[in-house]
């Protein structure tokens, strides 16, 4: 996990724009900022698909964006997953869910390698949404 | 009435917490609202009564602002009232998340409503161990 995983350089990673500083672990973020981040199904899907697929070695973020494009479209496997179809999930993680998850520091990103690597808060955060869902989700279909 | 006592008795006897039959995203989208969370647990708290909504918003004004209700701004208490009225209330009543009778603008906690809370609290309290250290 991500104890293993190498210190990512993250410091120029999403542009020069203002990095919001510290995350979960280190500093004042509370209870809304997490219901916030769950609040959105890829961010959902990804924390979940990196704890599970991150083996220390961490996972790419095409396998990733494969993964969420299979999911939200109609293939009947994930061979056939255009680089089309998979271009828009890997954009919006690339400039949307994977800062936000970074800067709370569930994920770690390396931008170079193009890997993202689970940290601790990860496995909590992805049994939170475990939790939430087992009490206040009904089956669906 | 009685049932539903008992029914809460039971609950507290077995501490098996409420559930609920949510779809996903509704789910996570009222917790993902800091003031539909306070209007939960608002309800929740006052679960023996319906509750007009004018005194709701009163009860999650003061909770927003950190003070008593007899303290409330008339403009405070206003500005939550409207967007209760207009936004949270009639979409959590529409997602079967509270009780609401918009014909005399009663609101109250429904088992959802319990159930969302319970997970709430236990999340919550989940969060500041764990998570936020």
């Amino acid at each position: 996990m991500a104890a293993d995983a190498p210190a990512a350089d993250t410091s120029e990673m999403f542009g020069d724009g203002p990095r919001p500083s510290g995350g979960f672990l280190s500093r004042g973020a509370d209870a809304s900022d997490v219901y916030e981040l769950v609040s959105n199904e890829r961010r959902r899907f990804t924390i979940k698909y990196v704890v599970e697929h991150d083996d220390g070695d961490g996972v790419t973020l095409d396998d990733l964006a494969t993964a969420i494009a299979f999911v939200e479209s109609d293939v009947e496997s994930i061979e056939k997953v255009s680089s089309k179809q998979r271009k828009r999930p890997y954009i919006g993680l690339y400039q949307v869910h994977l800062p936000k998850l970074e800067n709370a520091a569930i994920l770690e990103v390396d931008k170079r390698a193009n890997h993202i690597y689970a940290t601790d808060a990860a496995e909590t955060v992805a049994e939170i949404i475990d939790e939430i869902e087992d009490r206040l989700v009904g089956d669906e279909r | 009435m009685i049932d539903e006592l008992v029914d809460r008795a039971r609950g507290l006897l077995t501490r098996s917490p409420p559930t609920a039959s949510l779809n996903r995203d509704v789910a996570f989208e009222v917790l993902a609202n800091k003031r539909r969370r306070l209007v939960i647990r608002t309800l929740v708290k006052h679960d023996e009564s319906e509750l007009p909504l004018t005194r709701l918003a009163e009860h999650v004004a003061a909770a927003e602002n950190g003070i008593e209700r007899d303290d409330l701004a008339s403009e405070e208490r206003k500005r939550v009232y409207v967007s209760l009225y207009q936004t949270h209330v009639p979409k959590m009543d529409g997602l079967g998340v509270i009780g609401h009778d918009g014909d005399d603008g009663q609101v109250w906690a429904t088992e959802t409503t319990a159930a969302v809370a319970a997970t709430l609290e236990d999340v919550d309290e989940r969060i500041e161990r764990e998570v936020v250290a």
